[in-house]
């Protein structure tokens, strides 16, 4: 019995049709689907909490296993040249999709500006921030002077490793990481090969207990997608259909070139790529978290596409954290649309600034999911002196569909990035993400 | 009920109600005959109704015209004060411009003035005003482009206080003379009416638009399309008062005026107003 439940509980079809179901029902009862709303993110918490300490083990474990391999080096190089190429394509194959369909579409068509007026309105309703601001004539009396500091590099820079933990800020981790572990590599006798052995110890006991949640993901998958359809309203998306449209599509596209990349590195069809990876595909949709998103994708690229555990580990979380593609592609399209609602010309050296700052907005918004991730498009378009505060407002009022594609891209683009950087694992007994000394003992 | 009972109370009677609540009817009728009441109330007695000089255009939610009856807070607040006076109210709508409604009072053609009118010193010259009934923070209206491209990342409120771009105002009006005191660097540009100036904002051809918060704010209701084009900043330290015109040489009615502002427990404010216009608003709409 428990087997059938299990079995039912993972098998694909059961799972797209749960997904039918709360869809449909997300839009017939929208009441009741916002109360569900609240079950999907406590299962998102429960991911969140064990994701943190995986990727403190893995990482670490990954780096530690880089700096002391002689055949380590490649993968820092690949990582230097292929993450910021990649979101650099990326950036240049949005500004494409935007000359082909123009996300603001017809802004000289009024009553389409009044509907998107009134969602500022609405969704600005009663706070500071997108319509009204108060400033006084007088000076502040604030005499407390700031050391002036650099908000992107703020960032980057942990001053505090346990804070960036308890505050779940995956950039900060990820670079505590990265310089904990080379320097653990450098340390000499048993002791820190007994620590690394424990954290890898650490490390799949955290795989285990993100198996077990994800036997509970058709329950809660029917709770966070009935609740997230019945968020969305279908005036803001029908007064934002250019917007979405191109978003959606050029996500879409992503997607598919992210599939080839995987069936070509992984040797298996491009239908394959999807099917092989559909845990971790689900789980983006659902969640709308890569953060949540990274152990399962890690698991399904070494167990059912055998590509190289050690290369995978690596690879898959630090991506995911740094090489924020799906972010790039938001912001690149979100800023164009932003010029052409403000009806301001763009140059080539604006779009060549557009592509730069989204990649580094892209950097910056790690760590930051949903409407913090939307709102670091101000790193871009202030830049380019472009009023952001009214588009914001009409991004958020959209955010609940475009979320969806954004996790996606960002995770599964991530997939094929490591498939690019990994290579396949020639030995079966290694297709399996078992601590390798349990296996061993 | 309580009403109704004060009006009998001072029906006949020109001595304000206050000091006598406590004495019988037929006592204060006897008092009101011996003192002859004071001047400036006598012929608002005589007529037996209060004038009320508003202007010729509605301005919800402070006075307009729904289903053939004037309202608003402008109309209550006027017909409280008649009912202290014990007297009908009675509206002239005839001034064109908030300067006409004043001049109503000066010119002695009008016992009040009570239409949203701004409290400013020139006008204080010539009428009396009472306590303020609303205050609005002022407010400035900023073409969205222009003041991303301008203050270029500064701070916005280090932005506004040295701001030099082009400011349009309404001319003659009280923001036309606050705008010089209150940004000396900027370029003034006056327009004929308010909608002149809101235009001229959208399309960039002044940086800024400068009035209160509520006739600011009012214009996002008005017109959601330019909430995408234009941003309010509200001053939080520069007021509008709004108040009650009264001829200068009529005490006794400014103190009814006051006391009637005084002894009403709310205050309204930017946010109340915009709630009440945007039921008038509402409520037409459904007809």
């Amino acid at each position: 019995m428990m087997r059938f439940i299990t079995k039912l509980l993972s098998n694909p079809l059961f799972i797209l049709a749960t997904l039918g179901a709360s869809i449909l029902f997300g839009v017939k009862f929208p009441d009741i689907s916002q109360s569900l709303d609240p079950i999907g993110g406590y299962y998102i918490s429960f991911l969140k909490m064990i994701v943190l300490p995986y990727l403190l083990t893995t990482i670490t474990i990954g780096i530690a296993s880089v700096a002391a391999d002689p055949k380590g080096a490649r993968y820092t190089w690949r990582i230097v040249v292929i993450y910021p190429l990649s979101m650099i394509l990326v950036a240049a194959l949005s500004v494409g999709a935007c000359f082909l369909l123009p996300p603001a579409g017809n802004t000289s068509d009024g009553e389409a500006m009044a509907a998107l007026g009134a969602i500022v309105n609405k969704e600005s309703h009663g706070d500071q921030s997108a319509n009204r601001l108060e400033v006084t004539l007088s000076k502040p009396k604030v005499s407390e002077t700031q050391i002036a500091t650099y908000p992107i590099i703020d960032r980057f820079v942990p001053s505090n490793v346990f804070e960036s933990l308890s505050q779940g800020d995956s950039l900060k981790v990820v670079i505590f990481c990265i310089i904990f572990g080379a320097a653990l590599a450098r340390q000499d006798g048993a002791g820190s090969f007994s620590l690394l052995a424990n954290m890898k110890i650490v490390q799949s006991a955290c795989i285990e207990v993100i198996r077990w949640l994800n036997l509970l993901l058709p329950i809660t998958l029917f709770a966070m997608v009935s609740g997230q359809v019945s968020k969305v309203g279908a005036g803001p998306l029908l007064s934002l259909a250019p917007f979405v449209t191109v978003q959606v599509l050029t996500a879409c596209v992503l997607i598919l070139i992210s599939a080839l990349i995987i069936a070509r590195s992984a040797r298996v069809s491009p239908i394959d790529a999807f099917v092989k990876l559909r845990e971790t595909l689900i789980l983006a949709v659902t969640t709308r978290s890569s953060f949540a998103c990274i152990p399962v994708a890690a698991r399904e690229l070494v167990e059912k596409l055998h590509f190289n555990r050690f290369g995978t580990e690596l690879v898959m979380p630090l991506g995911t954290t740094i090489c924020r593609i799906g972010h790039v592609q938001y912001f690149v399209i979100g800023t164009i649309f932003v010029s052409q609602m403000y009806g301001v010309d763009l140059t080539l050296a604006h779009y060549a600034l557009i592509i730069i700052t989204s990649v580094a907005a892209g950097f910056a918004s790690s760590g930051a999911s949903g409407a913090l991730g939307v709102v670091m498009i101000s790193i871009v378009t202030d830049a380019l002196h472009l009023p952001v505060e009214a588009a914001i407002a009409l991004f958020i009022a959209v955010d609940p569909i475009i979320d969806v594609f954004r996790t996606t891209v960002l995770v599964y683009g991530n997939c094929a990035l490591t498939a690019i950087m990994t290579p396949l694992e020639k030995d079966p007994a290694l297709w399996t993400s078992e601590a390798p000394e349990a296996r061993a003992a | 009920m309580f009403n109704t009972l004060k009006r009998t109370l001072t029906l006949g009677s020109l001595v304000f109600f206050a000091l006598f609540a406590n004495l019988s009817v037929a006592q204060t009728v006897q008092d009101a005959d011996a003192l002859a009441g004071p001047p400036d109330l006598l012929g608002i007695a005589e007529r037996g109704k209060l004038v009320v000089a508003m202007t010729s255009f509605d301005n919800a939610p402070f006075y307009s015209v729904k289903d053939g009856h004037l309202e608003g807070i402008d109309v209550d607040l006027s017909e409280d004060i008649a009912a202290a006076l014990g007297v009908e109210v009675e509206f002239d709508r005839t001034a064109e411009t908030f300067n006409d409604v004043v001049a109503k009072v000066k010119n002695g053609e009008a016992d009040l003035a009570v239409s949203k009118i701004s409290r400013t010193n020139s006008r204080a010259l010539v009428v009396a005003f009472s306590n303020p009934y609303v205050r609005l923070k002022n407010a400035l209206m900023f073409n969205r482009l222009s003041l991303a491209q301008k203050s270029q990342g500064k701070d916005l409120g280090d932005y506004v206080r040295e701001f030099d771009g082009n400011l349009g105002v309404i001319e003659k009006s009280s923001f036309a003379n606050f705008a010089k005191t209150r940004f000396p660097n900027a370029n003034i540009i006056a327009f004929k009416t308010w909608g002149e100036v809101v235009d001229a904002t959208i399309s960039g051809t002044v940086d800024a638009a400068y009035r209160d918060e509520f006739e600011v704010r009012r214009i996002a209701e008005d017109r959601p399309e330019t909430s995408i084009s234009l941003r309010t900043v509200t001053i939080g330290d520069a007021r509008d008062a709004i108040a009650v015109a009264v001829p200068w040489n009529a005490p006794r009615l400014l103190a009814i005026v006051n006391q009637v502002i005084d002894d009403r427990a709310t205050e309204l404010n930017a946010d109340d107003i915009i709630a009440m216009y945007r039921n008038s608003i509402a409520v037409e709409g459904a007809h």
